[in-house]
């Protein structure tokens, strides 16, 4: 296994980024999405490739690749629109809104080139989220997010990128009408 | 179990058992999917010989799989020996495949190829009686359709007038659709019928259901969505239809890469290839090809609701571009069918929401009971466009929807092949 991941950054560092991520997932529990919104660049990318069960001879299958389908292929402006969408008073799938809890962990952190001095950092976590909606309507969603963090010039942390590997191959829960 | 009415498509009238009995989710499996033409998958799912995909009839797992010749073929994904699914991969290669049970061998055409120690079973047995059994399959522009019935009329004479508005999704270009890789697979807590009929011809959601990404579309919020346009709702012997939009009314935005390439290129082209008519199915054209495949070709979107008894379904959803389309177009089609009509679809979200809430309310003994109401638009007179087959009536009616359940009926009705015969009659 490589060490590289852990040899990269200081506690320091690696507190700071969890706190983000943690920060990051109060904003979605607490249904805070125009706060949410802004953690990203304006040039950011969302993405989520579908999942696929295949053999392990065709395990280079697994994943659709950058222009074939996706759950999510969002910018930031299609972000927006998903967040104005929610404050209608009429978005049915999440409105009553869902209870949710997010678990972030395993968050691993490693520096961009030497190019970016610190400034970009490639995070990986891992996710749990539980999603209750209505009386009893219960889902789970479990999966690994690579995120591109931007050092912003006012202080703080920007999501460049997120990219979002889901452990599903058939989404459950109806839809994906939450945010990951 | 005997089939009951519980269709009366005259008052407009289902009866709701049928989405969520269980007796009746079986017997729909026996008269209706095991007999008629179901979607499987598109051609460019698999280019080359081996290339595989697993698919559905029904709750039946088959695998359509690429063939020397450049066609496919397809097998009930079960072995015969025991009943293991012999596959258990959506995708990939295969020169052969063996059952991990006890490792019986089927080619690429489900024959039975080989079975560990041979010698024991004896000289009666005959491999020729035991491969994987076969579909019968046809392709129609690179859709893929597959079908138990020896009985069953070709895929053209089932299809009969809906080929003109397939034709409005896979053929308006020169070159005709390609498929993008992937394929959303979603549970839904819904029976699938209820999809089916929301695409046949459900103009009348809109408004209600979908209001909230229709309202939040501009980042001003002061500014109203444009209305939409009335609906013309067409209706064709076999149960299948759908619905367009009068006047020349676009989802995408005028200046927007897909508005652009529409009213510069596609529809001029699509007018040219195909004519008027062709040209006013590309206002957004949702349509069921009875029972289970459903289409927006202004979204690209092609998909299955797939049954999976009585009160759920998976729905399986592709995205289809004009293969002539400039990469920049494919790619913004492809992004919009995502962020409307996918499984986090900002539209589809909020359909599967609410049919996943009325099945529940299946489950009541008043509730579960209960008439659904499909008699909107009953005595709207149907009206002609030149060019265009079928019952056409303009404004909010849910003919085809009547129609779509009365075939339906009909089906669970009639276990012979006098079920085929709309499809025989000269047109």
């Amino acid at each position: 296994m490589s060490t590289d991941v852990a040899a990269g950054v200081s506690p320091a560092l690696q507190h700071e980024i969890e706190q983000f991520l943690y920060a990051e997932a109060e904003l979605l529990d607490d249904r805070r999405y125009a706060e949410w919104v802004d953690l990203f660049d304006d040039d950011a990318a969302y993405w989520s490739p579908v999942r696929r069960s295949v053999a392990t001879a065709d395990i280079a299958l697994e994943f659709t690749e950058p222009g074939q389908t996706a759950f999510f292929d969002d910018d930031k402006s299609s972000l927006q629109w998903r967040v104005r969408r929610l404050a209608t008073n009429a978005a049915w799938a999440e409105d009553p809104p869902s209870r949710t809890r997010r678990l972030i962990g395993n968050v691993r952190v490693r520096p961009e080139g030497p190019e970016y001095g610190g400034s970009q950092l490639r995070v990986r976590s891992n996710f749990a989220v539980y999603r209750s909606r209505l009386a009893d309507v219960v889902s789970v969603y479990t999966g690994e997010r690579t995120d591109l963090l931007r050092a912003r010039p006012a202080g703080g942390w920007g999501i460049a990128s997120r990219t979002i590997v889901f452990d599903h191959a058939v989404a459950q829960g109806n839809n994906l009408a939450i945010f990951f | 179990m005997e089939a009951a009415p519980w269709v009366d498509a005259k008052a407009g009238l289902v009866n709701r058992a049928i989405f969520a009995d269980p007796a009746i989710a079986r017997l729909e499996q026996e008269r209706i999917f095991r007999r008629c033409w179901q979607f499987v998958g598109h051609i460019g799912q698999i280019r080359s010989p081996g290339d595989f995909t697993a698919a559905y009839l029904g709750e039946d797992p088959i695998l359509v799989v690429m063939q020397e010749d450049g066609s496919p073929a397809a097998f009930l994904n079960v072995c015969r020996h025991r009943g293991m699914q012999i596959c258990r991969a959506e995708l990939g290669n295969a020169a052969t495949f063996a059952c991990p049970y006890h490792g019986w061998l089927y080619g690429r055409r489900g024959q039975l190829v080989a079975v560990p120690n041979r010698a024991d079973y004896g000289t009666a047995f005959d491999e020729s009686q035991w491969g994987a059994l076969p579909v019968r399959t046809e392709v129609y522009k690179g859709l893929i359709f597959a079908t138990w019935d020896q009985t069953a009329p070709s895929l053209a004479d089932y299809l009969g007038g809906m080929t003109t508005y397939i034709d409005a999704f896979v053929d308006r270009m020169a070159g005709g659709a390609e498929v993008i890789g992937g394929i959303h697979k979603t549970r839904i807590r819904a029976n699938w019928k209820i999809g089916a009929d929301n695409f046949v011809g459900d103009a009348y959601h809109g408004n209600a259901t979908h209001a909230s990404a229709f309202r939040s579309r501009s980042k001003n919020p002061a500014k109203r969505p444009p209305a939409l346009p009335r609906p013309n709702i067409f209706s064709l012997p076999g149960g299948h239809g759908g619905v367009f939009l009068s006047g020349s009314f676009s989802f995408h935005p005028p200046r927007s890469v897909i508005g652009r390439y529409e009213t510069e290129v596609m529809i001029p082209a699509v007018t040219e290839r195909l004519g008027r008519s062709a040209a006013l199915l590309q206002n957004q054209l949702v349509a069921t090809t009875f029972p289970n495949f459903s289409f927006i070709n202004s979204m690209g979107i092609a998909r299955v609701w797939l049954p999976r008894g009585a009160d759920s379904m998976e729905l399986w959803s592709w995205v289809l571009v004009d293969a002539a389309a400039p990469e920049e177009a494919k790619r913004e089609t492809l992004r919009t069918a995502i962020l409307t009509f996918s499984t986090g679809g900002i539209f589809e979200a909020d359909d599967t929401e609410n049919w996943s809430s009325l099945q529940q309310t299946t489950g009541g003994i008043v509730g579960g009971r209960l008439d659904s109401n499909i008699g909107l638009g009953l005595g709207l007179p149907s009206t002609e466009l030149p060019g265009l087959p079928g019952e056409i009536v303009e404004g909010f009616s849910e003919q085809s929807i009547r129609n779509y359940y009365a075939r339906w009926q009909e089906m669970i009705d009639e276990p012979g092949p006098d079920v085929w015969a709309y499809a025989r009659d000269p047109r």
